[in-house]
């Protein structure tokens, strides 16, 4: 069985993650959408699921500030238990700020591969989207 | 032997007898079956016959059938019944014998068969024989042809039979013989063996006798050899000791001479040829009488006599010799023989006298001379008589003892004069022993004379017996004092030289005169670390010698004595002029290190007075060298520096009045250094006429105390210089506490004297006030400006703790006392206090202060410390102007600082929060644009709602806070417990709902000046906070306190809630819409609004928190 196209959302905006998932919706593709509120709920998420290959996203887009867990320290989380996942990950921060400090701060980290500022453009999402999902099929 | 043959011959009967048995067993057997064979050829014969019969029968039958018409019938029949009786007879033989011999059955069987046949022929010829008619006879005829065949082939059957019988036992005897045979011969084996068993036996022993007497054989052939050899060694002995006579004859020490019959010499001694002058002349082979010319008849004939065998021994006599002299002598002749009774010559002794004789005359003399010098030595006789137990003494023996002439002492008391101990047991135990074992005894005693000296004697005594008992005692008496201390003083002196030329640092070196080592004692072993083994009789001094130094003595050696150095002996030139020569060395040890010596150089002359060698006695004066060297130096030294210190010394006899200067006094004084004889006065006129009553007055004090005091005074110089001189010196005294020598320096301080005076005019120049103290923080000197500075005048501060000068809060301070230790004990320029503010404190207790920099000064008397001190009153002042002003640009710059922090918030605010929710609109409103059902659209205008909503929500959070920011400057006063009461009102609700226990204590400070606004506000934020966030396992308890620190109002919200995790959230604490719970109400509005409020007025807030045990917030109102 292929696995599911998993994408996750990482974000405290209700309306953000509204207009995301409308936009990933609307490519129609073979996929599952996991949606968490804070860095600390996707984390725990990873945790539970660490060898489930099937269940880990495929892409992460992970906002910065967020409650109890923001994107940096769950950043921080993250390459702690990196080594133990099987599976590739691909992660994108996404943030309203536009301050160069945070840029740069998310550019710095290896394992992210790009700083979106928000509003995400829903072209530019889609085609994240899609070049991911034809490389992982 | 004979038991051997004996054993031999018993075996030997056994033999033969057993020999015998085979032979007459062995006949018997042949016999037996000779006997059988017999029988059976017998039977043979008699079966053969029976055949032969049987035809005979039928032949005469026959015959008689042919002849009867004959007469002659009746031989034909006699021979018939003859011949029928034969063969009745045969047969019944054989039947019967066949019976006898045991049955043979098949015999038997034939018989049977053969018995009907026989028995027809037997009586058809019996029938025959009673009728002999015509048919009788037909008829027996035609009968016996009948049965003639049948029984002629069983009887042939019989004979083979019994033919084959006789075979068979044939074979049997063969068999039987041969088995007998081959016994016999084991049994003759057998017995051969042992009969010669013993005989082997006694062989195999014979053989190792003979190889034991082998053996013993070849060692007795070696004894023989050795014995042989021993022989040989014997003869060769014997013709050495023949050789060896003659070379005793030749060699002994007396006069002996062996003569021929001739009276030839065939030996002669040494001594012969000395005694009678013979020297050089041949004399073996010379005819004695050749030799001695002058010999008489009477001698001659003498000796013919004594060829004969007699012995002529003659003490003394005149031989008068041919050259006029004259011999006393005295001889032995006597013949010697060859074999026994065979004399071969003679054999003279003889022996020159002349000297003895006249020795006789001499002794005489020295009898004489002896008696005398006894005296001379001193020696008595002594006697005791044991029956009266009294002592007879000769004079010198009284003498001796220093007792009277003919004094008489009994054995006891006698030994008194024995000295106790050692002397007087020994005496006891000789004169015991001489008595019971008449032992004599000579001994050396020590002995107390009657006028109490001590003397040496000399004691011999013997014992006189009579009958076995002891009864007198006697001996000699000798004083031995004299040589006793000789001896005692020999014995030291010796004992001296051996600890002499053992002692460590002496070396002792002789040389021979090559100059190679032949004594090497331990001392220059330990000096020089060469061994005595390796040095004596190999080296010479030279090896630890310098060169240099060698010739320089020779050179020295050559002028002292005048001589050109070239070709010089020193050594020998020392020698001649018997003078030894001491000098310095210097010496290198084995390892090559060097050291000074003293060497002083003898020659070593023999009894004669030629030199035999040299005598180098050295010693080690490394120390003496470096002592020397030292005290040179350091004499040298107090030259110098007196010199430099422009001071003499002084010697002072107060007795004599005699005065001795050093050199640089007299050059103090520029007093001639040739002036002598110098006394008190000679210095006193030097005295300033000013100072004399001090000078005088202080050597008074001086006699007086028995100290001399230190003590300055002027003097005037022989050039007329006036020139201050410091006195320091001693007093001696004797033993009585008189006054008799006073020792001391003068030193010349007149430039120190200005130089002082220089100081002072620098220090009262100095613009700043000096304080000189002491190494115990005595005030030693002061200068004017000090004077003014503190109000004190010189004199009241002299010798007084420095510390007056210090207000008291400083000197009672330990860190002063351990600053003013160290600087004592590591002095060095240094400043005080630095960084801090010095006081001084004046006469009337006005604190100055002071700025003051410390620096040693090392000097005669000790550490002094200058300290310069600065009044700082007016630079303070100054100071502080700058500092205040300095301080007021801070807090602006701080204010100004605050102010950007602030604007960076504002930005990073506009940057996020105001930029989010427009994102999301332009999201929104992308959505919207792509939407097709109507359904869709409604939600998405939630959306626009709920965005526009947070948008309007946020823009007023910021408005409000710009509000903040423009109304900071209404201040009124507010009073903590009001505002809390105020807020809890607002409050209530919630209050209520959770239980939370709010306390306070506004006790320290209950007022500020502040917004009132504001402060209502922050109130309301942070008790909303702890109430929101309060532990949903504990019921709310808040804290709320305020206080007053350097001024500055505080106040600290603690409550025991969830608490916030500091180290993650610490930097968004206080962020706009930072949020760190999943808290529905949590908007990250209070905390922001809070600190907006707080730093608009100056303040600052912080807070700590423990996750699940609360946070307090503290707040600094500034």
């Amino acid at each position: 069985m292929r696995n599911p196209f998993n994408i996750c959302i990482v974000d405290d905006d209700e309306i953000y993650q509204f207009t995301v998932i409308k936009t990933i919706e609307s490519l129609k593709l073979e996929k599952k959408i996991l949606v968490f509120s804070d860095g600390e709920e996707a984390f725990s998420f990873m945790l539970d699921n660490i060898k489930k290959e099937h269940e880990l996203p495929d892409i992460i887009l992970l906002d910065i500030n967020m409650p109890i867990m923001d994107g940096f320290q769950f950043m921080d989380e993250y390459v702690k238990i990196k080594p133990n996942l099987d599976k590739k990950i691909v992660i994108y921060m996404v943030s309203s700020s536009v301050d160069p400090i945070d840029i740069q701060r998310a550019k710095n980290i290896f394992d992210v591969s790009d700083y979106i500022i928000k509003p995400i453009n829903p072209g530019e999402l889609k085609t994240i989207i899609q070049e991911l999902h034809e490389n992982v099929r | 032997m004979k038991k051997l043959e004996k054993t031999i011959k018993k075996r030997y009967y056994f033999f033969m007898l057993t020999i015998g048995i085979i032979i007459v067993s062995g006949v018997i057997v042949i016999d037996n079956s000779i006997n059988s064979q017999n029988d059976d050829a017998h039977i043979l014969n008699i079966s053969g016959k029976q055949r032969y019969l049987s035809q005979g029968i039928d032949n005469q039958i026959f015959i008689i059938d042919r002849n009867k018409n004959k007469l002659s019938i009746s031989d034909d029949l006699n021979k018939l019944k003859g011949l029928t009786n034969e063969f009745e007879l045969s047969k019944r033989y054989l039947f019967t014998n066949n019976l006898k011999n045991g049955k043979n059955k098949i015999i038997d069987s034939l018989f049977k068969v053969l018995e009907p046949f026989h028995n027809k022929i037997v009586n058809s010829s019996r029938a025959i024989l009673n009728n002999p008619e015509e048919g009788v006879i037909k008829k027996s005829l035609e009968t016996i042809s009948e049965a003639k065949n049948p029984f002629l082939i069983t009887m042939e059957i019989i004979v083979n039979t019994y033919e084959k019988e006789a075979g068979i036992k044939q074979r049997k005897l063969k068999n039987t013989i041969l088995f007998l045979a081959i016994i016999s011969a084991i049994i003759l084996i057998g017995e051969f063996l042992f009969v010669l068993m013993p005989a082997f036996k006694q062989l195999f022993q014979k053989n190792e006798k003979i190889l034991e007497a082998n053996n013993e054989l070849s060692l007795s052939q070696n004894k023989i050899k050795a014995n042989m050899l021993e022989l040989t060694k014997l003869k060769t002995d014997l013709e050495i000791k023949e050789a060896y006579n003659k070379i005793f004859i030749e060699q002994a020490p007396t006069a002996i001479a062996m003569l021929d019959n001739n009276m030839c010499y065939m030996a002669v001694s040494q001594r012969w040829i000395t005694d009678y002058k013979m020297e050089g002349r041949e004399i073996i082979g010379s005819s004695h009488y050749d030799l001695f010319p002058e010999i008489g008849n009477e001698w001659k004939e003498n000796h013919k006599k004594c060829l004969n065998g007699a012995i002529d021994v003659c003490d003394e006599a005149l031989f008068p010799r041919a050259d006029g002299s004259i011999q006393w002598i005295f001889w032995d002749v006597r013949p010697w023989y060859i074999s026994e009774g065979n004399i071969g010559g003679l054999i003279m002794y003889t022996g020159d006298i002349t000297h003895i004789k006249e020795k006789d005359q001499e002794k005489a003399r020295i009898e004489k001379i002896l008696e005398s010098t006894n005296k001379v030595a001193r020696i008595g006789t002594w006697e005791l008589d044991l029956a009266t137990d009294k002592y007879t003494l000769s004079n010198i023996t009284c003498e001796i003892l220093k007792v009277p002439e003919g004094f008489e002492a009994y054995s006891k008391e006698s030994l008194y004069f024995y000295k106790e101990g050692k002397s007087r047991n020994k005496i006891i135990k000789s004169i015991k022993d001489l008595i019971e074992a008449g032992t004599s005894f000579d001994i050396e005693l020590e002995m107390i004379t009657l006028e109490g000296d001590t003397v040496w004697v000399r004691k011999i005594g013997q014992a006189e017996y009579n009958e076995g008992k002891c009864e007198r005692l006697f001996g000699i008496f000798q004083d031995i004092t004299s040589i006793k201390k000789a001896e005692q003083e020999l014995y030291k002196v010796n004992a001296d030289l051996k600890a002499i030329f053992n002692s460590g640092p002496i070396a002792i070196v002789s040389t021979d005169n090559n100059g190679i080592i032949k004594h090497f004692n331990h001392g220059a072993e330990l000096l020089l670390g060469y061994s005595a083994s390796e040095m004596v009789g190999l080296k010479e001094p030279e090896i630890y010698h310098s060169e240099e130094e060698l010739v320089n003595f020779k050179d020295d050696i050559a002028k002292k004595y005048g001589k050109d150095p070239n070709g010089f002996n020193p050594y020998l030139e020392l020698a001649q002029h018997d003078e030894y020569d001491t000098r310095e060395w210097t010496y290198s040890r084995k390892n090559g290190s060097t050291f000074p010596v003293q060497l002083t150089l003898t020659a070593i002359k023999n009894d004669l007075g030629d030199k035999i060698g040299f005598l180098g006695v050295s010693y080690d004066i490394s120390e003496t060298k470096k002592n020397r060297d030292e005290l040179l130096r350091k004499n040298q030294l107090l030259n110098f520096a007196e010199d430099i210190t422009m001071m003499g010394h002084w010697q002072w006899d107060t007795v004599a009045d005699k005065v001795i200067w050093s050199n640089n006094l007299y050059k103090i004084f520029e007093l001639d250094e040739e002036t002598i004889n110098l006394k008190f006065n000679s210095y006193f006129d030097f005295v300033h006429p000013d100072d004399k009553q001090i000078v005088t007055d202080y050597f008074e004090r001086a006699a007086n105390d028995k100290k001399f005091h230190r003590f300055t005074h002027r003097i005037i110089t022989t050039t007329g210089k006036i020139k201050t001189v410091q006195l320091l010196g001693e007093v001696f005294t004797n033993a009585k506490g008189e006054v008799i020598e006073m020792i001391g320096t003068g030193q010349d301080i007149t430039q120190q004297k200005m130089a002082e005076n220089k100081f002072r005019g620098l220090l009262e120049s100095a613009p700043d006030a000096m304080v000189i103290v002491d190494g115990k923080g005595k005030i030693q000197l002061i200068n004017k400006q000090a004077e003014k500075l503190f109000g004190y005048s010189a004199k009241e501060l002299l010798e007084k703790p420095v510390e007056i000068l210090i207000p008291e809060r400083f000197t009672s301070n330990h860190k002063y006392m351990a600053f003013r230790d160290n600087f004592l004990s590591n002095p060095e320029t240094r400043g005080m206090g630095h960084g801090k503010l010095l006081f001084g404190i004046n006469k009337s207790g006005k604190e100055i202060p002071t700025q003051i920099s410390l620096s040693p000064l090392q000097t005669e008397e000790g550490l002094l410390v200058s300290a310069a001190i600065r009044d700082i009153t007016e630079q303070k002042l100054a100071e502080r102007k700058i500092i205040e002003a300095k301080e007021r640009l801070e807090v602006l710059a701080n204010k100004l600082t605050n102010q950007n922090t602030q604007l960076a918030d504002f930005a990073h605010i506009t940057s996020h929060n105001l930029r989010a929710p427009v994102s999301n609109l332009n999201s929104l409103l992308d959505l919207y644009n792509v939407s097709e059902s109507e359904e869709d659209k409604v939600i998405l205008f939630e959306k626009f709602e709920k965005v526009i909503h947070h948008l309007t929500a946020t823009l007023n959070t910021l408005v409000e806070a710009i509000k903040t920011k423009k109304d900071g400057s209404q201040i009124e006063d507010v009073s903590f417990d009001e505002t809390l009461d105020k807020t809890k009102e607002i409050l209530a609700a919630k209050i209520i709902k959770t239980g939370a226990i709010i306390t306070n204590d506004f006790s320290k400070v209950n007022k500020i000046s502040y917004n009132k606004i504001y402060l209502e506000s922050i109130f309301l934020n942070l008790l909303e906070n702890a109430i929101k966030y309060r532990s949903e396992e504990r019921v709310p308890e808040i804290f709320i306190e305020s206080e007053i620190e350097d001024g500055k109002i505080k106040i600290k919200f603690q409550d025991n809630g969830m608490g916030i995790d500091l180290e993650r959230h610490g930097h968004k604490l206080f962020g706009l819409n930072k949020v760190f719970h999943r808290h529905p109400e949590a908007k990250g509005v209070g905390l922001f609004m809070a600190k907006v409020q707080i730093e608009t007025m100056g303040g600052a807030i912080s807070a700590s928190s423990e996750v699940n045990k609360g946070t307090i917030f503290n707040i600094n109102f500034n």
